[in-house]
């Protein structure tokens, strides 16, 4: 009985046996690399979030009138469930709105990080090989990569999840990005797209850099001093 | 600052049971304060090691910021123990300091908005321990919703620990001060060439040293030590002016930060004892679904910016000129490189001198 015993635990651990290569293979930056450089917004190709607010406006609205009209309205549906909705999806438009306006982004790596810097806002940031279980938690973000594309999940109270899913055109000469906000208690997502092409920083542009020695410096062009 | 209150009412609104209770305010701790002018001779020198991390990090995000956490919670240690005014200069070291009579390393063992634990140890220049404690606390949501000018919510469990020092420190003798200066001398010199200061210390099995006898003070080799010593003592005064720069400029965006995480934890743990279905639908009003996410940006822009201050600690400085026994050293790197290859400088140039002081 004991050595049968013995060997069960050695075939357990056998099978919970990695070898330990395996385990730390070094993240790949390449999906990443095609990502960096500077981009500014490419306002031909962008999509104007008021329009699509009000036609999506216009779709739910007829969605909602045929089928209380029709009597095929879902469990729960009412008048007033219509009107909390539409009014819930203006809101996601309206912020979605305010929240794409970014003209210029800078993506570059800090270590194995991807840092995608916005001109009006935070930087979503990207850590390589990093295990995107975190999204869960408010407050906290996640991003991946999915069918080509690199995705940040955003969560916030009150059920607000925001998405930014960055696509690369097949030649690499545009980046579109997909904003979706979506909420508790309405019943679409508000999508919208901003499509970027990549662009030369102009000489009189600042690079600033906060070093310990001196702070925040600041100077025309090219990197601060080290 | 409504804002706290605001996001507390909302979950309070979202949820109809009791959650988990807020930690209430804990009893803010006096700090015992030396008599006389403050930081006048006392003698004795404490150095405080930059604090080591216990803590395994949930997410990407946060340990970017861990670098400048270390050490502004090293610093604000430091601060509170400068303001006991119970000892000499307090400075604050990326590694062992040999030059301090006493010296405390510390761990961070849970460091959250709602919670701070920390592990002390201080020990003297003859190795003795004075204490190896833990020091814990919750923080109260009131806390972060002082004016940005009150003390720091972490400030508690700094002025617990400056307390205990301060009741080590009360309770020396004049005799006992006075070999603690003489080790810390000895051991600096130690330090430097061990063979020239075997013949004052010795090392028991316990790791406990004695001074076995005193070197001349008119010894040229003692005199150089005590210059050596100096120079280390303005290099690490510099170092310190840099660390305090930073601190400043972190007051504000940590606290701003460490407040928004509190409300997100508070909101995260009320959602996970309810079903999703139950949570509160900001969608319906404009303005509570901008301000949702007004103070999101604000969170993460406070982020950023502690990020890149602690981006700012592993890059290099402005190369540091340092004058010592009549030498320019050019120091390179990073903080931690700096005061690394400042140390091995001084090793060389003691060894040097030796040489050259004993051909005929």
């Amino acid at each position: 009985m004991q050595i049968v015993k013995r060997f069960f635990w050695l075939f357990i651990g056998l099978l919970l046996y990695q070898p330990l290569g395996v385990a730390h293979a070094e993240p790949s930056l390449e999906p990443f690399m095609p990502y960096l450089g500077n981009w500014e917004v490419d306002f031909s190709a962008t999509e104007s979030a008021n329009e699509k607010l009000r036609f999506l406006y216009d779709v739910t609205l007829s969605d909602h009138r045929r089928r209380l009209s029709s009597g095929q309205n879902r469990l729960g549906d009412s008048a007033f469930q219509a009107v909390t909705d539409l009014r819930g999806l203006v809101n996601l438009g309206r912020l979605a709105e305010q929240i794409t306006r970014t003209a210029v982004l800078d993506i570059h790596m800090v270590e194995n990080t991807l840092v995608v810097e916005r001109d009006d806002n935070f930087s979503l940031r990207c850590e390589v090989g990093a295990s995107p279980d975190y999204v869960e938690n408010i407050g906290y973000s996640q991003c991946k990569i999915q069918a080509q594309a690199l995705v940040f999940e955003l969560a916030m109270p009150g059920g607000l999840t925001i998405e930014h899913r960055l696509i690369l055109s097949p030649g690499g000469d545009r980046l579109s990005i997909a904003t979706t906000l979506a909420a508790n208690g309405v019943s679409q997502q508000f999508s919208v797209s901003r499509v970027y092409q990549p662009f030369e920083p102009g000489s009189e542009g600042f690079a600033c850099q906060y070093t310990l020695d001196k702070g925040r410096v600041c100077q025309l062009s090219g990197m601060p001093d080290e | 600052m409504n804002r706290l209150w605001l996001i507390l009412l909302l979950v309070g609104c979202a949820v109809t049971e009791q959650s988990e209770p807020v930690p209430s305010p804990a009893v803010k701790a006096n700090l015992l304060r030396a008599e006389g002018s403050p930081n006048d001779d006392r003698g004795l020198n404490l150095s405080v090691l930059l604090f080591k991390s216990d803590m395994s990090i949930q997410g990407p995000d946060r340990a970017k910021l861990l670098p400048a956490e270390i050490r502004y919670l090293t610093y604000l240690l430091r601060q509170q123990v400068v303001a006991s005014g119970f000892w000499g200069a307090v400075r604050v070291t990326p590694t062992e300091d040999v030059t301090a009579e006493v010296t405390c390393a510390g761990r961070l063992i849970d460091v959250r908005p709602a919670h701070l634990t920390v592990g002390i140890k201080c020990q003297d220049a003859l190795g003795q321990v004075w204490f190896e404690e833990t020091f814990s606390e919750e923080i109260a949501a009131e806390a972060y919703l002082q004016s940005e000018s009150a003390d720091d919510p972490y400030l508690n469990v700094m002025t617990q620990i400056a307390n205990r020092l301060a009741e080590a420190r009360a309770a020396l003798s004049d005799q006992d001060e006075r070999r603690l200066v003489e080790a810390a001398v000895l051991r600096y010199g130690y330090g430097l060439s061990q063979k020239s200061f075997q013949q004052y210390l010795a090392l028991n099995q316990e790791g406990i040293w004695r001074v076995t006898r005193l070197p001349s003070v008119t010894d040229p080799m003692f005199q150089r030590v005590m210059r050596i010593r100096e120079s280390e003592y303005q290099l690490i005064d510099a170092l310190d002016e840099q660390f305090s720069v930073v601190f400043e400029a972190m007051v504000v965006p940590y606290r701003l930060w460490r407040q928004y995480q509190y409300e997100f934890e508070v909101y995260n743990q009320a959602l996970g004892e309810k079903s999703s279905e139950r949570s509160r639908q900001v969608a319906a009003d404009y303005q509570a679904l901008l301000s949702t996410y007004r103070r999101y940006q604000d969170y993460r822009r406070n982020e950023d910016e502690l990020a890149e201050m602690s981006e700012s600690f592993m890059r290099s400085l402005t190369p540091t000129l340092a004058r010592v026994e009549g030498q320019v050293l050019e120091l390179t790197g990073n903080l931690d490189q700096q005061y690394e290859l400042w140390r091995s400088y001084l090793r060389q140039i003691y060894q040097t001198s030796q040489v050259s002081a004993s051909e005929p």
